[in-house]
């Protein structure tokens, strides 16, 4: 399993038109196409909107060359945390509406209203649309540089680097845990073996975590330190050369924000509409 | 008997890198052989392969004649021990006996052959004081030692070292030297290990292989790979001091004949200075 941390960004690193755009261009055409999701009022108009934006990414998804499959991969990993929120809202009233149509009454007095499914439905169009998005934007672009993009538009240098080394430490502690597990399996350990008491099992697999916790303190100790070395101190940041966009990531950059902010307005208004 | 034979093993790592490339490679029993090769030239991925731990993208591993299977794994492990390059990736336990015994553990052995394993293992490298110590109060060298036990413990037929003499002092790669040397001679283990400081093979190791990006390029006695000293420069690795020097001498026109280890030398140095006198 932790093997595929190491394949994690595979996919970023192919090239294609999408992957080639500056990473500050994707970080604030996926913001943008989020916020304008959100911030359109709870009603059916949601569903042209919702429409719209799903299309865009279809259309880029298309262009970057990857298979769909990845993405829905990638969807059905995140999928769960938001559809338990949004499954739930069919059996509550909320602020959205004045009056409620029960359409059917379950035992113990739990009821299902027309206008919280209808709610739940918007929730889950808003919600899929800022997923997939951000899947866009993650598969597309290497870790590395969505943090050096997120750096050049303003993210402050005490949020780069603790993110730059969080990044550059959970590939050294990915090795570290892959060492240590071919470690045990060389001894014949295997903490599922039935043969072996479970409180063994258990005990080794404790030792093995308290380990790995020990040894990433001593890690980060001597990194510190070495860090200290070479002049560490209250205003150190990480370093993000200057880079200007190119003319193509300013076309992008600007059809971009036209069309995610254009959709809702002209959906808003009734000039377009699929539902 | 070949205890460990690799046929065309090639492995290609996830995300298409090219680990090993048809490599060919075995070990007879009771020999003690070296593969060296620079950074990255496949050493520690061709070990993985030994005991399962890697299994071959094609080719074959064959452990005692029979090729490495999800059935066969659990005896292939007891029959190679794999001692990992950092001792704190192996050293997990809170005290040097309990990871000692964690291997035998495993095995399902009684308590009574665990400790008496342990016992030997502790002693065969000579730790047996360090018994109660805590693992991370101990020095790089020690910490070798007892990953070393805690592999031995386990009895294997081959003992498989990856780059053990990385970051010991000159002590302490004096007394591993020792220990392989025991273990070979004395208990009849083979013992396989990785190094890229080659003025120490000609003193532990009997066969020679070497390694460049993923291939053996080279395999022979310690005389038959030194004596290639361009092939030796070519793969990134030294020629060590005293065939270099003797090289030199002998080119110079002085009658001296080849020696590798430090006795050898000295033995021609007396002669070939007894044959001027």
């Amino acid at each position: 399993m932790i093997d595929d941390l190491f394949l994690i960004e595979k996919y970023a690193y192919l090239k294609s038109p999408i992957h080639q755009i500056d990473a500050r261009a994707k970080i604030i055409i996926a913001f943008a196409a989020i916020i304008a999701i959100v911030a359109v009022p709870y009603s059916p108009v949601i569903y042209t909107v919702g429409a719209v934006f799903f299309l865009v990414v279809a259309g880029l998804w298309a262009l970057s060359g990857l298979s769909p499959i990845i993405y829905i991969k990638r969807l059905v990993v995140i999928l769960p945390f938001g559809l338990f929120l949004i499954f739930f809202q069919i059996f509550y009233k909320n602020r959205f509406y004045d009056t409620f149509t029960t359409i059917t009454t379950l035992p113990f007095g739990i009821e299902i209203y027309a206008e919280s499914v209808e709610f739940a439905s918007i929730l889950l169009v808003k919600f899929l649309v800022s997923v997939s998005f951000i899947i866009l934007l993650s598969s597309t672009t290497k870790t590395q540089d969505l943090l050096e993009g997120a750096g050049r538009l303003g993210l402050p240098a005490e949020f780069t680097l603790v993110l730059g080394m969080m990044l550059r430490y959970l590939y050294v502690f990915g090795y570290m845990i892959r060492k240590m597990r071919q470690s045990l399996e060389t001894r014949c350990f295997d903490p599922f073996d039935r043969a072996l008491p479970y409180r063994y099992r258990l005990e080794k697999v404790a030792y093995a975590i308290g380990t790995l916790f020990i040894r990433s303190y001593e890690q980060g100790e001597r990194t510190y330190l070495a860090m200290l070395c070479r002049g560490y101190g209250r205003d150190s940041h990480l370093y993000i050369s200057k880079k200007p966009l190119q003319s193509g990531d300013w076309a992008f950059l600007s059809l971009g924000l036209l069309l995610v902010i254009t959709t809702p307005i002209l959906a808003w208004i009734g000039y377009i509409r699929i539902i | 008997m070949r205890l460990v034979e690799t046929r065309d093993l090639t492995y290609i790592y996830p995300g298409n890198v090219k680990g090993l490339d048809s490599v060919n490679f075995i070990a007879e029993r009771n020999a003690r052989i070296a593969v060296i090769g620079a950074n990255g030239a496949g050493k520690s991925t061709l070990f993985k392969h030994f005991n399962g731990i890697f299994r071959p993208t094609s080719g074959t591993v064959l452990i005692h004649g029979e090729p490495v299977s999800s059935q066969n794994i659990r005896e292939v492990r007891k029959f190679v021990g794999l001692v990992f390059q950092n001792a704190d990736d192996q050293i997990f336990s809170p005290t040097v006996e309990q990871d000692v015994a964690f291997g035998p553990m495993n095995l399902g052995l009684d308590e009574g052959t665990i400790s008496h394993r342990v016992d030997e293992a502790l002693t065969m490298v000579g730790i047996e004081h360090l018994r109660e110590r805590v693992p991370h109060h101990l020095s790089g060298g020690e910490k070798k030692r007892v990953a070393i036990a805690g592999v031995i413990a386990m009895e294997p037929q081959v003992l498989v070292l990856d780059e053990p003499t990385a970051g010991l002092d000159p002590q302490g790669v004096k007394d591993l030297i020792g220990v392989i040397n025991t273990l070979a001679e004395r208990y009849g283990i083979t013992v396989i290990f990785s190094t890229h400081e080659v003025s120490l093979v000609p003193e532990v190791a009997d066969y020679l292989y070497v390694m460049h990006r993923g291939q053996i390029v080279a395999m022979g006695t310690t005389s038959e790979v030194f004596a290639d000293q361009d092939l030796l420069t070519s793969v990134r690795l030294d020629v060590p001091v005293i065939p270099k020097l003797i090289h030199s001498l002998q080119e110079e026109g002085m009658d001296i004949s080849m020696a590798y280890t430090l006795n050898d030398a000295k033995t021609e140095f007396m002669k070939s200075y007894r044959r001027r006198v």
